[in-house]
């Protein structure tokens, strides 16, 4: 399968001044990501509030403006082109935010809504649109009377929906879902995952799933990277991360998941400290002053993502160390 | 002898000249040191139902029937000013957002030690201290030097630990947890609920966790209620809940959440969405969604039956 996005050591310091406005301090939402999305695949992102998981996906689409790295779609580097080419780029990245209220125009119809797009990108003739609109609507199981109604008449779930609708109406490679579940309830949750499903093996697109709900990363992802102040941890297949997670982070954030059945009792692991504020991230491993098995090596030396076996990469010194130890 | 009973509350809100049936008739007791959990969607009306034990129903919200019966006292009957006793003292409530439910003009040892000198009279002096102990109880770090600093300064997590200390400083018989866990990070999460548990079991208090989260539920409490669009449809302890569950849209909801430790292709789902209060269907009100929906269910409402011992269920097809 060929890589349709590839990432390479992208970063993101978002610049912020103190009261004053004389120290300038940085957010450093972003530091060093990199990885590929193969074509008709999902790659699940995991991680806390502020792990730079959702600015990933805005650095993707090109939202906001790296501060270093690139970005490749399909081998060519979006970081560097034209405001004029982007803009015919933006057709292939499409995107599905998490809260369906506040990302639909509450004065445009759902027909207009989904139009828009089409006009835009020039997808298919004016005469068309009808017709496209329509066919939209259905792909994503609402009705053609719901075309001539207004945002504020669908509940959360229709209308997320119809912000898929409005993501697939430019027939993209690839679709950032930004928590695309986080804000809807579980009855209409797995509704949703099934419509996202279903709509990628119809039309081969690929996934970029940002999500904080462990279960439904696994459930969505074909491989999941789990990102921690602003770097990855993790990644790899998601059944061998859930299986057999190597980081200490990746282990004590799969066993905080509560588990729906009494009958199981948790071995859970807990974490000290509250994650650190991303403008002083701690020197080496960013993880260190709240692992238990911390190193004098983790303070210092910042550990590099290494493969530990097919597609499975770990950024943590404990590997290397157990290698020593076992010559 | 139960702590809390509650017989048909009904909570409606007026809004125009609709009638919104947030709790609709729910009965239901909560025993001494036991956890219930409530769980349900948006709009199950699981919220209103702490907010009316709270007597907390500002217009257009009315408690339009029903009795609350707290330590054999019937907290409708109650004055406000002898509501305001029962605040915070004997019942005590911790909401979703800690940010928006502490006061940001104010030091969080002093919101800590309000309750005390409002309920305990403890003199001011005292008060500091047993604040500074409930923020250590609660495992705030560095207490003392953090007494001092706005509600602002600290994380979502701490956040909630403030909430706890403030809620359990008198020493209340029940402590009802509106989604206590709903706004923060899974490892803070279950921090929290551990907190939770333990505090539980050391001040011998009775909790009402109010949830939308199964796994929340599983892992902490002791009986559990599952309501929609005001009504109880299922009742049962834990155990049971998840062993054995009756009601379709129960059935449902667990199987429709996503799976830690297996994959399927295809999730299942609930067909439909959740009704607008205002336009429920007649009979059952989960009918609509409902895979055996049958005659009598557009008809009539059934009513919540004990089938098994503890084990209550509101569904015509379980009572055949």
């Amino acid at each position: 399968m060929s890589k349709i996005i590839e990432i390479r050591d992208l970063t993101k310091h978002f610049q912020i001044s103190s009261k004053l406005g004389t120290k300038v301090d940085f957010v450093k939402a972003v530091n060093g990501v990199s990885f590929d999305v193969l074509e008709g695949e999902t790659l699940g992102l995991v991680g806390e509030s502020g792990c730079g998981k959702s600015t990933t996906g805005r650095l993707i689409l090109r939202l906001i403006k790296p501060t270093s790295g690139d970005i490749f779609l399909e081998g060519k580097n979006i970081n560097q082109i034209s405001d004029k080419e982007l803009r015919r780029i933006r057709k292939d990245i499409q995107v599905v935010f998490q809260n369906p209220y506040s990302a639909l125009d509450p004065k445009m119809t759902i027909a207009d809504i989904l139009s828009e797009p089409l006009s835009i990108h020039k997808v298919v003739h004016k005469y068309q649109y009808e017709n496209e609109v329509k066919r939209l609507i259905h792909m994503v199981g609402l009705s053609e009377k719901d075309l001539r109604k207004f945002p504020h008449e669908f509940s959360g779930g229709q209308r997320q929906r119809i912000g898929i609708a409005r993501a697939i109406a430019t027939k993209p490679k690839f679709i950032i879902c930004d928590e695309p579940v986080s804000a809807l309830d579980v009855s209409v949750q797995s509704q949703i995952l099934n419509l996202l499903t279903d709509l990628q093996s119809e039309l081969k697109v690929s996934y970029l799933f940002i999500a904080h709900g462990l279960n439904v990363i696994r459930h969505m992802s074909k491989r999941v990277g789990v990102m921690y102040l602003g770097k990855i941890v993790e990644i790899g297949d998601v059944e061998d991360i859930y299986s057999n997670p190597q980081h200490p982070y990746t282990k004590i954030l799969l066993s905080s998941a509560p588990i729906a059945d009494p009958s199981k009792d948790r071995d859970r692991s807990f974490v000290k400290g509250e994650v650190p504020s991303p403008i002083n991230i701690p020197p080496g491993c960013s993880f260190h002053p709240r692992c238990e098995y911390a190193m004098e090596i983790c303070k210092s030396r910042t550990p590099f993502l290494k493969s530990i076996g097919q597609e499975h990469k770990v950024a943590c010194h404990l590997l290397d160390f157990d290698e020593k130890v076992r010559g | 002898m139960s702590l809390l009973k509650i017989k048909e509350l009904k909570t409606y809100f007026f809004i125009g000249n609709q009638e919104i049936k947030a709790v609709d008739g729910i009965s239901f007791n909560v025993e001494r040191n036991e956890t219930l959990a409530i769980v349900g969607e948006s709009g199950s009306g699981k919220s209103v139902t702490a907010l009316s034990i709270m007597r907390l129903i500002n217009p257009p919200g009315e408690i339009v029937e029903g009795e609350i019966e707290f330590n054999n006292i019937n907290l409708l009957k109650l004055s406000e000013k002898q509501m305001c006793m029962v605040r915070g003292d004997r019942i005590a409530m911790i909401y979703q957002e800690p940010m928006m439910s502490l006061n940001p003009s104010i030091s969080v040892g002093d919101q800590i030690k309000e309750s005390l000198i409002i309920h305990k009279s403890v003199p001011k002096n005292l008060a500091k201290q047993r604040a500074l102990e409930l923020m250590n109880l609660v495992s705030i770090p560095e207490a003392e030097k953090r007494y001092k600093e706005l509600s602002s300064k600290f994380s979502g997590g701490m956040r909630q630990r403030i909430m706890i200390a403030m809620a359990i400083a008198c020493n209340p018989d029940l402590l009802i947890a509106d989604e206590p866990t709903t706004a923060l990070d899974v490892t803070i999460q279950s921090e929290i609920m551990e907190l939770l548990r333990s505090m539980k079991n050391k001040l011998n208090m009775s909790m009402l966790l109010i949830t939308h989260d199964l796994g929340v539920v599983a892992e902490n409490a002791d009986r559990v209620i599952v309501m929609y669009c005001g009504k109880i449809l299922e009742e049962a302890s834990v155990k049971d809940l998840f062993r054995n569950p009756m009601h379709p849209y129960t059935i449902g909801l667990m199987k429709c959440i996503p799976k830690m430790d297996s994959a399927v292709e295809k999730l299942y789902s609930i067909p439909g969405y959740i009704p607008h209060p205002s336009q429920f269907p007649q009979g059952c009100r989960f009918n609509d969604r409902c895979e055996n929906v049958m005659e009598i269910c557009r008809e009539k409402m059934p009513e919540l039956i004990e089938i098994e011992e503890g084990h209550k269920v509101r569904c015509w097809q379980c009572q055949q």
